[in-house]
């Protein structure tokens, strides 16, 4: 056991020192905090805007403070940034290997496959983890600013990594289809696509059974959590959609095995 | 044809699987999609037979079985989280992470619904998906766990027109209607509805004034061409707001008090809506001593109408001005509408119970000026309710458009007081005439019925000494002297409209009757819950402000990164 989760490790680090290795890992990153750096900076200044006009409006006032109007609005945006350049992130877990010939390599080893995907996935939630904490200073600025509540802040924080664990989940999976990483993003990100629009048709069923359909969407379970409303369900949701989708993939990879 | 047989496979699948889709989510099932379903189910049979030979020749291969056991546990791993996240939604449990328990019912609340003894079922009117439905699904979720009493039922009006209709919703941006579960028509049940306010506050409160509120009578005058409380179809009718309140705990009465030779016993509030033809100075003697009495009124005078009946309002300590406000402030006027729409919001009210719920504001038309006439004044204690900005004023050349324009000395400059609530506490302050009246109709003495009414006289303002002569009254009529009880409210407002059928959805007017007549019979807000709207303040930005955000956002920090990037590049080039 211990051998393992030594082998996992050991996975996850190689996995984790590979995205700083390119300069594709740190162009990905670039590309994030330019675009989330835009939307926070848009978000800010349209806000600051509506609490002006507000000001002078007897009615613009409800529903203007930074919890209500700022922090949903700009978390809001993440969840389609995410949608890119997670599966950017996730198309080279396995391809790469793939395409390298170099998986094989890693097959032979005394690992098994259950250790080698949590080994990289965890290497490549590492990754995401670098990304999340150099937007930090978006909540330095905004506690500078205002007095943001924690539980709507961080909860926002939270749904976004649980997202981004998500795509992640679904990304690997694709790759582990496919030696071409253009071929695993597509893939991913038409998968991911998919489930969000489950979302939208949730909502606009309105009611009945395609609201239940709805509920298989990521975005319908991150309503809450980004109000600072922790739900049960939405916990097991996003466990469980996890976990098959690292169950899918181990069963993936040992099918290599078989050949 | 064996080669055809995985073509059959899958045609008599998707058969299958249109079959199964249409099974759950249609109500009712078609016979057609019987057919389509046993065909498919056929059509799986032969492409299995006439492929079987490939199918055994692929179950012989290597690794076929670990395939199919790969594809058995995952099919059961799907099922598991199926299964799980199923009974995680119908056991949910909810955290509030906020910091201000924005999430976190209050104790009076648990208390409350814990304490139900009848069953309530709660309608929800929102449009599907829309901010007020959210917010309200929110706040019900929070109510569900505190006890099985409570029934919520969301409806999107334009969807369920019918149920709509049935429970007489009207407004576009929510209603929510409490109704005592029990088997009959919804009309012959106890009801409670809120119309703008959607809080836990309002919805405990409602709860609290359906289970224990008691039912009560308010009358309405008529005959002197008043706002209809019958007619739900003409912009100048009140039906609207009466039909909303009837059904709750509340049964209008419309009254001629000549006819009544006065105010009903059973009447517990006194609605005057805007009567256009003056009342007679009897009339005027009845009301005196129906608030000297102990009851209630709420009294609505729009500019030029019943003009003696808004001067002898002075016998209250109230002022009602003989013009009309114009407000000059475009953030309290009403997009493409005249200076004589006025918008009142939360700065335009003072601290009552009866305003404070207020929290749309209010939407008024054409009205006038209505203020204390002594604030020093003794035994009646009076509170000025709304007020207009400093950019209006009251215009007393109303009736001559030429002439209308602010005159000094001539006109009150802002702000002005639309609305006066008085309270009694000496009912003896109040002047009521000393004639009896008979009391039963057919002994009554002939009343002048057909005399004209008082020629309007100005209103008098603080220290006039027409004042004097108002509370001499030296026309009055006299009726028996009334049983003194002191607690009468009396609400006089410088405008009817705002309870029109035209005006009564708009903003929070809707509110301002029910608030008023919970107040006036002791049911206002029995449970005072503190507000936990979404906190974190607000901040505007400055230039400075915004560059130095936008360096760090868009330079500073994609920069670091970018020169990590040059940094690997640099260094895999040196290797």
């Amino acid at each position: 056991m211990n051998s393992e989760l030594t082998a996992t490790f050991a996975i996850a680090r190689r996995e984790l020192e590979s995205y700083f290795a390119t300069a594709t890992g740190w162009l990905t990153l670039t590309g994030f905090l330019m675009i989330t750096g835009f939307f926070f900076v848009l978000t800010l200044n349209d806000y600051s805007n509506y609490v002006m006009q507000a000001s002078v409006s007897p009615y613009g006032g409800e529903g203007a403070t930074v919890d209500e109007a700022l922090v949903p609005g700009l978390f809001g945006n993440w969840s389609v940034v995410l949608l890119l350049v997670i599966p950017g992130i996730s198309m080279r877990i396995f391809s790469e290997d793939l395409r390298q010939r170099t998986f094989e390599l890693l097959l032979s080893s005394p690992v098994s496959s259950g250790a080698i995907v949590a080994g990289k996935f965890l290497g490549a939630l590492g990754f995401v983890g670098v990304m999340f904490a150099a937007t930090l200073y978006q909540p330095a600025v905004l506690y500078a600013l205002a007095k943001p509540d924690p539980g709507v802040l961080w909860g926002s924080y939270a749904a976004m990594a649980a997202l981004a664990t998500c795509c992640l989940g679904v990304g690997m999976l694709a790759s582990a289809y496919t030696a071409n990483q253009m071929v695993a993003f597509i893939l991913s990100f038409s998968s991911l696509l998919l489930l969000y629009l489950l979302g939208w048709v949730g909502e606009m069923a309105g009611g009945g059974p395609l609201a239940a359909v709805g509920e298989a969407s990521m975005l319908s379970h991150l309503d809450q959590v980004g109000k600072g409303l922790l739900h049960t369900e939405d916990v097991v949701y996003f466990l469980g959609f996890i976990g098959l989708c690292l169950f899918a993939t181990q069963q993936r990879v040992e099918s290599f095995r078989w050949r | 044809m064996t080669r055809y047989g995985w073509a059959l496979t899958a045609l008599g699948l998707m058969g299958l699987v249109a079959f199964g889709m249409h099974a759950a989510f249609s109500s009712v099932l078609l016979v057609e999609w019987e057919v389509v379903g046993a065909a498919g189910a056929v059509l799986v049979a032969l492409g299995i037979t006439l492929d079987r030979e490939s199918l055994l020749r692929w179950a012989a291969e290597r690794g076929a079985r670990a395939t199919a056991v790969s594809s058995l546990s995952l099919l059961t791993a799907l099922g598991a989280v199926i299964a799980l996240n199923v009974v995680a939604q119908r056991y949910d449990k909810r955290l509030d992470l906020t910091g201000s328990g924005r999430f976190t019912l209050s104790e009076q609340t648990v208390k409350v619904v814990g304490d139900l003894s009848e069953d309530i079922e709660v309608h929800a009117f929102f449009t599907a998906g829309s901010p007020e439905e959210a917010k309200f699904r929110d706040l019900m979720e929070g109510y569900a766990p505190l006890g099985s009493r409570l029934r919520f039922t969301f409806h999107d009006p334009m969807m369920e027109p019918t149920a709509a209709q049935q429970f007489k919703v009207t407004s576009a941006y929510g209603t929510v209607v409490l109704v005592a579960a029990g088997e009959g028509p919804v009309e012959g049940r106890k009801q409670q509805r809120l119309e703008s306010n959607f809080d836990e506050e309002a919805l405990t409160n409602a709860i609290v004034r359906l289970t224990s509120g008691k039912d009560h009578t308010i009358c309405v005058s008529s005959g002197h061409e008043e706002l209809d409380p019958d007619d739900e179809q003409q912009a100048a009718g009140m039906g609207i707001s009466v039909l909303k309140l009837e059904g709750q705990n509340y049964t209008f009465k419309p009254v001629v008090l000549l006819r009544e030779g006065g105010v009903p016993s059973d009447c517990e509030v006194l609605i005057v809506a805007d009567p256009q033809v003056d009342w007679l100075a009897p009339e005027r003697e009845m009301l005196a001593a129906w608030i000297a009495s102990g009851g209630d009124a709420i009294v609505l005078l729009d500019p030029g109408h019943a003009q003696g009946l808004a001067t002898d309002m002075a016998r209250y300590n109230i002022a009602v001005g003989d013009d009309f406000i114009l407000e000059q402030n475009p953030n309290y006027q009403l997009e493409n509408g005249d200076l004589s729409h006025i918008i009142l919001d939360r700065a335009s009210f003072d601290f009552h119970p009866v305003t404070n719920p207020l929290k749309g504001g209010l939407i008024l038309r054409v009205a006038r000026s209505v203020s204390i006439l002594d604030p020093e004044a003794s035994g009646l204690k009076a509170q000025e309710l709304a007020r207009t900005t400093m950019n209006s004023w009251a215009e007393a050349d109303y009736m001559d458009a030429a002439k209308v324009g602010y005159q000094e000395g001539r006109d009150r400059l802002g702000p002005v007081s639309l609305a006066v609530i008085v309270e009694v506490e000496d009912p003896s302050v109040i002047p009521v005439g000393s004639r009896a009246l008979s009391a039963a109709p057919s002994e009554r003495a002939p009343l002048p019925v057909e005399a004209p009414p008082a020629a309007p006289t100005p209103a008098p303002e603080p220290g006039d000494p027409a004042l004097g002569e108002v509370l001499r009254g030296p026309e009055r009529a006299p009726v028996a002297p009334p049983t003194l009880k002191a607690g009468a409210k009396l609400v006089v407002i410088g405008d009817s409209d705002f309870l029109s059928n035209e005006l009564v959805d708009n903003f929070s007017n809707q509110d301002l009757l029910p608030n008023l007549l919970a107040w006036m019979v002791g049911e206002e807000a029995q449970i005072a819950i503190r507000p936990t709207a979404g906190g974190g303040g607000t901040f505007t930005l400055t230039l400075v402000q915004k560059l130095m955000i936008g360096l760090l956002s868009l330079l500073v920090v994609p920069g670091l990164a970018i020169m990590g990037a040059l940094q690997t590049w640099r260094s895999r080039r040196s290797r």
